[in-house]
């Protein structure tokens, strides 16, 4: 019985949104306090959710965007396949796989159930990028993997409790396959405690308003969020647009590769049609269904909805469809590998679809990011604990300039939300030892509005051995500037062997194939690592900068009086005779 | 829009992990799937939106797809 | 025995409690702030209050580091830095505010880039130097800095590992000074010692943006309150962490002051929680613009190092634990393109103010909505201070009802109800994160609107008593008159059970103990303060730490097992389970010094009010109840009321719903039980 009358008018389904985006914000609190890898602590690289009995999403608290795609469809495709009665009170369920609609491997959604009265009535989710989840390379990035095997455990939706007791067999499983079974363990914890809250608040609210109103209300939202993101589609210019870009390579190739993307935008829907974009690569660089999927929202979202007015459920993606050709790197078929997918090819799929949005609404887009999560993934055993470790790093690069505003310089890629790792706290948990960080100078594009800049960081190890996997990118090619704007500054992964006096690239010394991709390179106490994230492009024609921020840029040294001259022809010697 | 295909039931037990695609949009067909009449033999689709989004947006676009290829650009 | 006055420098007004503990009464005064010149509202109030000359301390709670911050009203600061991290105040943490806004633009830090210096000299995690700060460099510092003398500077200097060793700090500190003597300079290793070299940077900049703002505030209300706070009359500032400082000792990390215009609700809130009898409960102080929301748990207010004034803006600074969102009588109701409705966080503020004031405010605030639904009476603002324009509220709401397709009632019901919503919500996410359950605390609440809102809050968070504080109004200013003088210093110091060097670690935590005490008697040089220690620690691989108390005493290998011990309990009190045998890590020693104040037994009654009386009130979707409405003063005499009820005292309106009781306690606190008599 409910103890509360709640209308469901206006009103009231506002307020029945407000408390299940709370539900999901308490259940990301405890994630956040109890998780034992930085990723989720520091990062913040989770998501939560409540989703209906037919596993469409009702609420959600969103730290990382890309992870969209896989909370629209993995439970749905789960319930598809094995139906509702797989589900029962008690029960938490762990998915990763990257063909079952998850983002790729380092992904885990977990899923719980909701009882009311011996009734299924929705499911709390999680989602998160576990650290370590075992593969051919610590910290489960393995950037010249050629298939799903080499990188990591793989899970099909199995339960992780069953009734309400551990399934002892699975984790057994589990821990045995993952480098850092602690951590996992812990990890594990902090999302089995975010999902029980939220089922526990859940039957709470089901108890005030009564279950009729919550199940009917939410349904509502889902259609009041359809309708709305449906009136803010009507208002773009019908039309196909096209956009292609070229990726410089695959990881273990050395050959670029494309994607196109035709977005159809009529009636108050949008398609995105990946046809014609290449074939899947050998190397880990291919994405999921559900990745470009997050993808699509994100640049939907972007350009019709960008401060989050709608409430985000279900609703905002029935009007919005991928087509992705299978067997492409747009969709990868089983088995190829897809780590680097979601980190380095998505972020270029959201400028990609962007660049196609600019030819309906140029004033609503941005120029390309860096697009690159510029992963760098290390691991060994610590010569202060003796024990082992493993970490993900990421890094900030510049963001491209729109019609009105340069780029910032330094953020994270447009499919996360996820913060870096401070230096004090990085060097007391790894023995490595930082001695620069900073922004890189004229890694903007140029433009009328200039791209942000990327950042730039050199590391040396203090320990007798350290083992280093790379996935960056744009390194061969910039991000591209957008009506006139510059491309952004390339990155760069360099390596100066102990008593060397230069830095020089990793095939060069390692021999490995692609200067940003590699996995399993051992450097020793003394070597030195640099890397370069990629800058944002500009907007518009340089030629048309304001002199006054040129002048700024100058002073602030943003850019070089080279840079300054060459890419807006502004000479500091004019200046100074006026 | 009228509609011609029909729902398949999988024969597929737990242990095949045989993953199969949907000829028209790409995403996965978890269980049983949607098979019409595409011009040039069957299509295997996932909902028969799917069959919609051929006939109203794929055909046109590029011609009628072939029943093992997917549709190419 | 002392006498104290309290002042909190609102947005709108400055009000006044002096306590004379000798006789135990109280005296109090309530006149409008003067943003301009916040010393005039405060010779206004001196000229208004009774007993003024026998004071002995006064303390005073002030937004001005604050606003400064807000309004980027602060000196160049000249950054300096290791070489090669120069840029860590611009890079930050890589975060976005929001996520999909392609023209949402990074927040500058409060210094340029082009004025972050480069200094050498490197330690390493452990402290120990790894490259040596040598004369060259020192001079090479001197001659930049030298090229701003002149000019209206102040100095921010963080290294990295400084919370470790700050000899290298120091010595460019001492550069700074004696090439610029007139600038402020700030350290980190003294501001923040806690790691993260962005977070410590922010607070760093922000002590020494503000120094030169709060330095003028203090010499200006120091010639008013009286002299520079040496002489008999001593005058001091609160603190962000609930406790005083004297005004000129504050002026050495003005970071401290960020937040010590919320400390005076929760020092307030806390102490009459305690009258009540309640050691646990949800603070809640809803003034005009916003709701501050704190908590009590275990009988003391509780601390968080994190506060962000604005997004990337943050200051690591020992501070009670506040949120503030937007909702207070002020916050404006509004349709969204979708047809939702949403109360606040803009806000009509004190000009032109609700549409009720007659000042030329149209837009339906929270205050117009509560008129419309007959919980305020018009008649009867501020004790009839200030006559309220119902036809006008009416008139504001009924707008807001169109869009919506609601009645003007029905419309002030829903904004009402959603600003209900907004602060229960707000306050479940402090539950979770602190895991407590809030069906097991009370709320305590004051500031104009509080009462009124409080009930329905505590309703939906499942709480069973509602305190209201005598003259809640004016609650912020009591908390500052009872604050102790209170010092607390966190430091970061890394320890890995695996391997601890106990000599260092005991170090640490005796150095810190002593400066801790020395800052505190810097203030109040008779003090016999009272010494706390605790240790964040964590597992090993967490990243979030709990809070451990220590044993007073000697921190070495025989103390060590039973802080471990401590550390497990509360691990498993709070997260439901521990991992015994598991490395651990201790990560932040933190060391608080209180100087005792004798238990406050000062009487406080009401203020006597008009007449009883009765009106129609509307608390749901039915038709609206006619109710009593009773004076404190009337109620305290009449003993427990039964809802439904309307208390009215001169700065607050108490509203009892059906089923409730209510009854003044003989404390002074006003205890309202929910669904007591259904």
């Amino acid at each position: 019985m409910s103890t509360h009358r709640l209308e469901l008018d206006a009103v009231g389904l506002h307020v029945l949104h407000n408390a299940l985006a709370n539900i999901a914000a308490e259940m990301a609190i405890v994630m956040m306090k109890t998780s034992y890898s930085t990723i989720f602590n520091e990062g913040l690289d989770f998501s939560t959710m409540l989703l209906d009995r037919q596993g469409n999403l009702i609420a959600e608290k969103n730290f990382a965007p890309s992870m969209m795609g896989a909370v629209n469809y993995a439970l749905r495709w789960t319930l598809e396949e094995l139906g509702e009665e797989f589900f029962r009170p008690g029960d938490v369920v762990v998915h990763n796989d990257p063909y079952r609609g998850n983002c790729h491997l380092p992904e885990h959604m977990l899923m719980k159930p909701i009882f009311v009265d011996g009734e299924l009535i929705a499911f709390a989710g999680t989602i998160g990028h576990l650290a370590e989840v075992g593969g051919k390379a610590p910290g489960s990035f393995a950037s010249d993997a050629t298939d799903v095997y080499q990188e990591g455990l793989r899970l099909p939706p199995v339960k992780l409790i069953e009734g309400g007791r551990y399934n002892e067999q699975l984790w057994r499983v589990i821990m045995a396959n993952h480098r850092t079974p602690r951590n996992s363990w812990g990890d594990f914890h902090a999302m089995i405690g975010a999902l029980n809250i939220g089922d526990r608040r859940l039957t709470e609210l089901v108890g005030r308003y009564g279950l009729k109103t919550v199940i009917e209300g939410s349904h509502q939202l889902i259609d009041y969020s359809e309708r709305r993101l449906r009136a803010e589609l009507a208002e773009l210019p019908e039309g196909a647009y096209e956009a292609s870009m070229t990726v410089e390579d695959d990881g273990v190739g050395n050959d670029p590769f494309d994607v196109k993307v035709r977005l159809v935008i009529k009636d108050s829907r949008i398609i995105a049609d990946f046809t014609g974009s290449s074939p899947q690569v050998r190397g880990p660089m291919n994405c999921t269904f559900v990745v470009v999927a997050a993808a699509l929202y994100n640049a939907v979202f972007s350009v019709t909805d960008p401060t989050d007015q709608i409430p985000r459920n279900a609703g905002c993606y029935r009007p919005v469809q991928v087509i992705a050709p299978p067997g492409s790197v747009v969709n990868v078929k089983h088995p190829g590998p897809s780590v680097g997918g979601n980190t380095d090819l998505q972020p270029k799929l959201i400028d990609l679809l962007l660049a196609a949005f600019a030819k309906a609404v140029p004033d609503r887009v941005a120029a390309a990011t860096g697009g690159s999560s510029s992963n760098l993934l290390f691991g060994g055993v610590h010569p202060d604990t003796g024990r082992y470790y493993s970490n993900y790093n990421f890094d900030g690069h510049g963001t491209g300039a729109t019609a009105t505003k340069d780029g910032n310089d330094g953020e994270i890629t447009r499919h996360s939300n996820c913060r870096n790792t401070p230096i004090e706290v990085f060097e007391h948990r790894y023995p490595l030892l930082t001695t620069r960080y900073g922004l890189a100078k004229d890694s903007g594009g140029a433009g009328e509005h200039r791209g942000g800049l990327a950042t730039e960081r050199i590391i040396r190890v203090t320990a007798p051995e350290i083992t280093f996997s790379a996935l960056f990118d744009r390194c061969k090619l910039g991000a591209p500037g957008l009506f006139g704007g510059h491309e952004g500054g390339r990155s760069a992964l360099m390596v100066k062997l102990k008593g060397e006096s230069t830095f020089r690239s990793f095939p060069e010394v390692f021999g490995v194939k692609s200067p940003t991709k590699f996995t399993n390179v051992v450097l020793h106490e003394g070597d030195e690592l640099y890397y370069r994230t990629p800058g944002g492009a500009g907007f518009g024609p340089p030629e048309k900068r304001d002199p006054a921020l040129i002048r700024e840029d100058l002073l602030e040294g943003y850019i070089s009086p080279e840079a300054a001259a060459r890419d807006y022809g502004f000479k500091i010697k004019d200046e100074a005779a006026q | 829009m009228s509609r011609q295909g029909h729902w398949v039931e999988p024969t597929r037990t737990w242990n095949d992990t045989s993953v199969v695609y949907c000829a028209v949009c790409g995403r996965l067909i978890p269980r049983r799937s949607w098979v019409f009449e595409g011009g040039a033999g069957p299509l295997v689709a996932c909902s028969p939106d799917c069959e919609d989004l051929y006939e109203s947006y794929l055909k046109p676009t590029y011609g009628v797809m072939g029943s093992h290829a997917h549709h190419k650009g | 025995m002392s006498v104290v006055l309290g002042i909190d420098t609102g947005g709108t007004f400055t009000d006044f409690v002096l306590v004379d503990h000798g006789n135990g009464s109280i005296a109090t005064a309530k006149v409008p702030s003067t943003p301009g010149d916040p010393a005039a509202a405060l010779a206004a109030g001196l000229a208004q209050l009774d007993g003024v000359d026998r004071v002995d301390r006064i303390i005073i709670g002030t937004t001005v580091a604050t606003n400064a911050v807000i309004e980027r009203r602060g000196p160049k600061v000249l950054f300096v830095t290791n070489r090669a991290f120069e840029d860590v105040p611009f890079i930050g943490r890589l975060d976005k505010e929001r996520i999909y806004d392609l023209n949402w633009r990074k927040p500058k830090p409060l210094a340029n880039r082009r004025d972050s210096i480069g200094i050498g000299g490197r330690f390493d995690c452990h402290g120990t130097e790894l490259a040596p700060l040598d004369a060259g460099e020192l001079e090479a510092l001197r001659a930049t800095l030298a090229q701003h003398s002149g000019e209206e500077v102040a100095v921010a200097i963080c290294c990295l590992f400084a919370y470790l060793n700050g000899a290298h700090e120091r010595r460019a500190a001492d550069v700074a000074r004696a090439t610029l003597p007139e600038a402020a300079v700030s350290v980190s290793h003294e501001v923040s010692p806690l790691w993260r070299e962005y977070e410590r940077a922010s607070t760093t900049i922000a002590d020494a943006f503000v120094k030169p703002v709060v330095s003028r505030y203090v010499s200006r209300v120091g010639s008013v309150v009286g002299g520079n706070g040496t002489g008999k009359r001593r005058w001091n500032l609160l603190a962000s962490n609930g406790g005083y400082l004297r005004a000129d000792r504050a002026l050495e990390r003005p970071a401290q002051l960020l937040i010590s215009g919320l400390a005076g609700g929760v020092i307030g809130g806390r102490h009459f929680a305690e009258r009540a009898g309640h050691d646990a409960a949800f603070i809640l102080d809803m003034g005009g613009t916003s709701a501050d929301i704190g908590l009590v748990v275990a009988g003391s207010q509780q601390y968080t190092t994190e506060f962000r004034i604005a997004f990337g803006i943050p200051v690591t600074i020992p501070c009670v634990a506040v949120e503030t969102i937007g909702a207070g009588g002020g916050s404006i109701g509004w349709v969204d393109k979708g047809g939702f409705l949403h109360v606040g966080p803009r806000s009509a503020g004190a000009e032109p103010g609700p549409a009720a004031y007659g000042r030329g405010g149209a837009e339906p605030t929270i205050t117009d909505a509560n008129l419309v639904l007959g919980r305020l009476d018009p008649a009867y603002f501020l004790g009839g201070a200030m006559k309220l324009d119902l036809a006008a509220a009416k008139a504001a709401v009924a707008r807001l009802g169109d869009a919506l397709g609601l009645t003007a009632e029905q419309a002030a019901l829903a904004m009402v109800q959603t600003a209900d919503e907004n602060m229960a919500n707000a306050i479940r996410l402090i539950a979770v994160e602190r895991g407590l359950d809030t069906r097991e605390l009370a709320l305590i609440a004051f500031g104009g609107a509080g009462p009124l809102h409080g009930r329905a809050v505590a309703e939906r968070l499942g709480m069973k008593t509602v305190i209201i504080p005598p003259h809640p109004g004016l609650c912020s200013a009591f908390g500052a008159a009872i604050a102790e003088a209170r010092v607390d210093r966190f430091q970061t110091f890394f320890i890995h059970s695996d391997g601890i060097d106990f000599d260092a670690l005991g170090g640490a935590l005796r150095r810190l103990r002593e400066a801790t005490a020395t800052e505190l008697k810097a203030s109040v040089p008779e003090a016999e303060p009272e010494i706390r220690s605790a240790a964040d620690m964590r597992y090993s691989g967490q990243n979030y730490e709990v809070e451990v108390p220590l044993p007073p005493g000697e921190l070495d290998r025989e103390t060590w097992p039973l802080v471990v011990e401590r550390f497990t309990e509360v691990h498993s009190k709070l997260y439901g389970f521990a991992l015994p045998g598991e490395p651990v890590e201790l990560i932040n020693l933190r060391v608080t010094a209180i100087s005792p104040e004798p238990p406050s037994s000062f009487t406080i009654a009401p203020k006597p009010g008009r007449g009883s009386a009765e009106r129609r009130v509307r608390f749901d979707g039915k038709e609206a109840v006619q109710c009593p409405v009773f004076s404190r003063a009337a109620l305290a005499e009449k003993g427990p009321v039964a809802g439904p009820a309307v208390i009215e005292e001169v700065d607050s309106t108490t509203l009892v719903f059906p089923g409730d009781e209510i009854r003044v306690e003989p404390s002074g606190v006003m205890i309202l039980s929910l669904g007591k008599r259904p």
